[in-house]
This record gives structure tokens, sequence and C-alpha cells, in this order.
């Protein structure tokens, strides 16, 4: 009996022992629990904070924008005047740069051909020809004639426009953009001269095209001077190299490699002619249209 | 034509191309005469060869400007003369 008794005893004790580590462990783990949603929720609260602290700088940022579209509307009509004066003041600028220089024009014009008769003690051109004792001729747009020794009376000299000596260029107010510009072009007889920048000559057509400022002159390349023709023919060897140059370069494009050549075709005088391009252009602006 | 001769034609970068969808070569002739047109011309029988045929609209006339490579940057004269400006 006391055996049975002594067993149910032991048996009981497991039992409690079992369920106050059941109870021991449940606690424990809701302990666990708990301090992690303690630091969940410090986490949550700081998190709420720096999104209060946001939404703080974004209703101050809010008003400052308002304030700044505010004032800039206020400030829409002195732009829209400022803008008004601005193009007033550029369009005075540009008549009186264009006022500016008709007068150098003007007063060069004068100074050129009161330059007749003036005297130079000696000049050396860039090339290193002396001349000495010299009596000015004439000064033209494209070139300087002149006597020297024996006051300008023993031989006579024309400097064209890369042979001025720098003192000339100064003195007779010959500007980078003429220098580069300037030539002339003379009909065969010598009748007719005038100035102007190459633009083209086009050795099938004979057709050579100069402008003068922005009106394009054309001249046929039989009735120029022979001084002319010589520096076309030169002008042709060298566009020919710059040509096949732009031909390699047309191949690389696009647009270019279909339309170089065989495509495309020019008015000349009366008629069309197959018209090669001679450099590569980087843009192409392309006009769809028809007569009708 | 103005607007060619000031920004255009002193240009070195930039080609002017008249793709003219006249019926004939003739017509286009006829009328580049009047006009003087100094630009260069793709005439009716050479528009398969200039791949520019699809960049075509069904309207004239249409202004479009193009890179070299083929991409078109501007559309319409207004359009296209302005950005031309800025080239």
């Amino acid at each position: 009996m006391s055996r049975i008794l002594t067993f149910w005893n032991i048996i009981i004790l497991v039992a409690v022992g079992a369920i106050a580590y059941y109870f021991y462990s449940n606690h424990q783990t809701l302990v666990a629990s708990n301090e992690k949603l303690t630091s969940e929720l410090v986490e949550l609260e700081s998190k709420w904070t720096e999104l209060r602290h946001q939404e703080g700088e974004m209703a101050f940022a809010r008003q400052e924008l308002e304030q700044i579209t505010k004032e800039l509307d206020s400030l829409e009509p002195e732009i829209l005047d400022l803008s008004q004066l601005l193009a007033r003041k550029q369009a005075e600028i540009q008549f009186l740069e264009g006022e500016i220089r008709a007068r150098f024009l003007e007063y060069r014009t004068q100074m050129r051909k009161k330059a007749k008769g003036m005297t130079f003690d000696q000049i050396e051109t860039p090339q290193g020809k002396i001349y000495r004792d010299i009596k000015i001729i004439e000064v033209r747009p494209d070139s300087i004639s002149f006597g020297h020794g024996g006051g300008g009376t023993l031989g006579l000299a024309g400097l064209g426009l890369h042979e001025l000596p720098p003192e000339w260029i100064k003195c007779f107010m010959y500007t980078a953009e003429e220098l580069e510009w300037a030539r002339s072009w003379t009909n065969a007889d010598g009748t007719k001269t005038v100035y102007g920048k190459f633009k083209s000559y086009d050795e099938e057509t004979g057709v050579v095209t100069i402008l003068e400022g922005d009106r394009k002159l054309l001249f046929d390349f039989d009735k120029l001077s022979d001084a002319n023709q010589k520096w076309l023919r030169n002008q042709a060897l060298k566009s020919k190299a710059e040509a096949l140059e732009a031909l390699e370069e047309l191949d690389k494009q696009v647009i270019g490699s279909k339309i170089k050549k065989g495509v495309l075709s020019k008015l000349v005088g009366d008629d069309f002619f197959d018209y090669t391009m001679s450099n590569a252009p980087d843009y192409y602006v392309v006009y769809y249209s028809a007569s009708w | 034509m103005e607007s060619y001769n000031k920004k255009i034609a002193p240009n070195d970068m930039v080609e002017f191309i008249h793709f003219s969808l006249d019926r004939t070569s003739a017509a286009a002739l006829k009328w580049a005469r009047e006009e003087n047109f100094p630009w260069a011309h793709v005439l009716p029988d050479k528009h398969a060869d200039s791949g520019l045929g699809k960049y075509a609209k069904k309207f004239v006339p249409y202004y479009m400007l193009v890179d070299k490579d083929g991409k078109i940057l501007a559309e319409g004269s207004q359009a296209v003369f302005a950005m031309v400006d800025d080239l």
C-alpha cells in the first residue's frame, strides 16, 4: 500500500513539476515577446517623431514655396518690363553698331582715297621683300599699288593682302574680315572689277559663285581674267582633295551615304545638273514640297 | 528663301534639301526656274535612292531637321529654323 502511495506521489510530483515548467516557460516567452514589442514600440515612436519633423519641414517648405510663388507673381510685370527694355536696348545697340560700322566704312573710304601720294621711307613684307622710298598710288580693298625708289619714281609695285606689312594693314584700316574676304574679280578684257569672297567653282558647268556681302554673284569661268582663272584652277585642285575627304565622311553617315552622289540636282542657269556634295554636314533640313 | 539665305546657306554644318513631290522632274524644274531655288533637290525619279521618302508626310509643305544619323530633331518650319539658329 505504502509503495503504491509512493508511486502516486512521484507521479503527482512529476506532473506538478511539468505544470510548473510549462508556466515558467510560457512566462519566459511572454517576457521575451514583451521586450521585443517594447523595442519595436520605441522604434516606431522614433519613426513617428521623425515623420512629424518631416511633416513640419514640408509644411514650412510649402509655406516658403507659396511665398516665393507670390513674389514671382508680383515680379512678373516687372520682368516683362525689363525684357521689353532689354529688347529695346538691344535694338538700339544693334542700330548704333550699324551706324558705327557705316561711319567707319565711310571714313576708311575717304582715308584710302586721300592716301594717294603718301610717302613711306621703307616697308618690309611678311615674305621679307623690302621696298624703300615709297609713294602710294592707290589703296584698294584687295591690294595697294605704289611707286618706289627715287621718290617713288623708279619702280612700280603692287602688294596683295597677304603681302601687306602690319603697319600698312593698321594704317589703311584693313579688317580681319576684309583680309579673309577681299579678292578682286575682273572680266577677261579687264574693263570691270568687283570685290567679293569666293564661294564655289563648278568645273563641269564653269559657274563661279562669289559673295558680295549677302549678294550672290555668278560668273562664267571663261569670261574671267587669266589671273582669276589661274587662282580658280588651284582652288579647284584644293577643293577636289577636300571633296574626297568629304565623301569619306559622308560614307559614314546614314543620310549622307545615300545622297552624296548621283541623287541630288541643282539648278544652274535654266536646267538641273547633278550635284555631288562637297562637304559633310552634321545636319540636314529636308523640305517636302511640290509646285501644285 | 530669306531664312535659307540667312541661316542655312552660310552654315557649313547644315545642308538644305528639297524633296520634290511633283509628279515629274519637268514640273519641278519649271517651279525651280520660276523661284530660282539655290538649294539641292531630290527629283521624283531619285526618291527611292535618296532614302528620304520614308520621312515624308501626307501633306505639304513639311520641314524636317534630321541629323546625319537619321534622327529627327525638329519638324515644322518654325521649330526647324529655330533649332538651326542654335546649331
